[in-house]
């Protein structure tokens, strides 16, 4: 419980600061959420009129955001993105933080199992990646009730919390995976950075297209589409392959953590 | 000049990478989308007709101007700046906190060379790649806009235009290089620099959710208008200058805390 205890400890300041930028962002945006529904209608009718991929540009692609619900999904998209950044440094940070602050001699002489280390820090992970997305469904409320929007939200901000969790679990455990791979602990953390950069391109590719198909699959970003969440359902093949994915990741990332050479590179 | 060269030499390989990466997205965007683009405006039109003619002028819609190379330009240039402030922050973060990272610091410092003389060489290395890339970049955007645009007679508005880019990015460069100095310690440049380069992003997203014309000042992605440079053939002049004046007060810090910081034993 100790190593528990100290890496919740050390985690907290980023995490109050990720947090702060969560709350700006829902905040600012549900709020003036209602003078953009305003104009919503003559704006949807205008937006359709241009190709798919100028919307998709605009980051409006399949939203009515005339409805609450379609600009919640508009703000939300950018919400993905800070926690998939974050998610991706939360399991970078787990597995390599000893080798670059170099205190891996003092950590890995302890009597515990390489894997039990890692494991209590990955669940501190875990812990700040699940109140970050419970802290998005709070917010949400909050804000929702500051404005004093009429209807019930609960469940659209719920599945909206609980696909961002999961993505931010794939993206945590491809970037703990990642850390592990690379013998220097600097190129682990761009490789991981570098996906969430490139599927994040990957996801505006898919707006842009017409039948993107299987791009789908390649782009943890799209697993759970604004359609789906607003329309009241969480496509459950795509939260399973997450959970798969998760599983095969932190697989990984546990066999390569144990065989390393740990060093201060 | 020895720090000078060395620097290059670490960093010039990410650079070359994400100068082609962000040139090959320029090309993709503008060979891919731009004739579309501009066949869409006659079903605009049309619609805009069943409006009473106020509603189209209170969202400000200028077609001329929205439906030309500048106006889809400047619709790229928000993944254009994202893509180039990953770039420099992380090249900023890189070059400034090198010796911290690999806590080599004394090994630098004891050389016979000044503090200004190391943070000089440093700066211009960074600025050396970055305006190699921007090259690359202005001349493919010139050679597009000769290319695609309908009527391409005004070179010297698409160079400002393109040139916001190179701007842009100076601004991510001194904020890179101001976080790498003054932090205690820098763990990952790339994670800091995916952080600040989104961060950006965001921002840019808010205001244009919001449109709030006070998170103008907030929104480095804005500061430099490319759709502006291309309308009015100028930078809008209280943002523009907004822009530098941060770019500049955040590297005379860095250069200041750089000059003077007290270097801690290892």
């Amino acid at each position: 419980m100790n190593l528990f205890r100290k890496e919740i400890k050390s985690g907290l300041k980023p995490f109050l600061f990720w947090t702060l930028g969560l709350f700006i962002f829902i905040f600012a945006g549900i709020v003036k959420s209602s003078a953009a529904m305003a104009d919503g209608q003559f704006m949807v009718v205008l937006i359709s009129k241009f190709p798919r991929i100028v919307i998709a540009a605009m980051g409006m692609a399949n939203v009515d955001i005339s409805q609450f619900g379609g600009f919640y999904a508009v703000l939300m998209q950018y919400v993905f993105v800070l926690a998939a950044v974050y998610a991706a440094h939360l399991g970078s940070r787990a597995v390599s933080r000893e080798s670059v602050d170099k205190t891996y001699e003092f950590l890995f002489t302890k009597p515990r199992s390489r894997s039990f280390i890692l494991a209590r820090k990955l669940l501190a992970s875990l812990v700040f990646l699940t109140a970050y997305a419970c802290l998005n469904m709070v917010f949400s409320l909050l804000a929702v009730k500051q404005l004093g929007l009429a209807g019930d939200y609960t469940a659209l901000f719920a599945r909206f919390s609980i696909s961002l969790w999961f993505v931010g679990l794939v993206f945590g455990t491809l970037a703990a995976m990642f850390a592990a791979c690379f013998r220097v602990a600097e190129h682990g953390a761009r490789a991981g950075n570098l996906v969430v950069v490139g599927t994040y391109a990957l996801a505006v590719v898919y707006d842009m297209l017409d039948n993107p198909g299987v791009l789908r699959l390649a782009t943890p970003f799209r697993y759970f589409l604004n359609t789906e969440l607003v329309g009241g359902t969480v496509a459950l093949f795509y939260l399973l392959l997450c959970v798969a994915l998760c599983a095969v990741f932190l697989f990984i990332a546990f066999r390569r953590f144990e065989r390393r050479d740990l060093g201060a590179l | 000049m020895n720090v000078f060269r060395f620097e290059l030499r670490r960093a010039w390989v990410g650079a070359a990478i994400w100068t082609v990466v962000l040139t090959g997205l320029l090309c993709g965007l503008i060979t891919g989308a731009l004739p579309a683009f501009l066949e869409s405006r006659v079903a605009v039109e049309n619609m805009l007709k069943n409006f009473p003619p106020a509603f189209a002028a209170a969202f400000g819609l200028v077609l001329d101007n929205l439906f030309s190379f500048g106006g889809f330009y400047a619709f790229g240039f928000l993944y254009y700046a994202l893509f180039g402030a990953i770039m420099a922050s992380g090249i900023g973060l890189d070059l400034f906190s090198r010796e911290k990272r690999e806590k080599c610091m004394d090994f630098l410092l004891t050389k016979p060379r000044g503090r200004s003389r190391l943070f000089a060489e440093k700066l211009l290395a960074a600025l050396a790649m970055l305006i190699a890339s921007n090259v690359v970049f202005v001349a493919a955007s010139l050679i597009l806009y000769r290319a695609y645009a309908p009527d391409p007679n005004m070179m010297g508005r698409a160079l400002l235009a393109a040139s916001s880019l190179l701007w842009t990015v100076l601004l991510f460069l001194a904020v890179g290089a101001c976080i790498a100095v003054f932090a205690r310690r820098v763990r990952s440049v790339s994670g800091l620099a995916t952080a600040i380069g989104f961060g950006g992003f965001l921002l840019s997203a808010l205001y244009s959710l919001l449109e709030e014309e006070k998170l103008r000042y907030i929104n480095p992605f804005k500061f430099y208008d490319a759709a502006k440079a291309f309308f009015d053939g100028a930078f809008e002049t209280n943002y523009a200058l907004t822009g530098a004046a941060i770019t500049l007060v955040l590297m005379v810090l860095a250069y200041v805390r750089y000059t003077r910081a007290d270097i801690p034993a290892l």
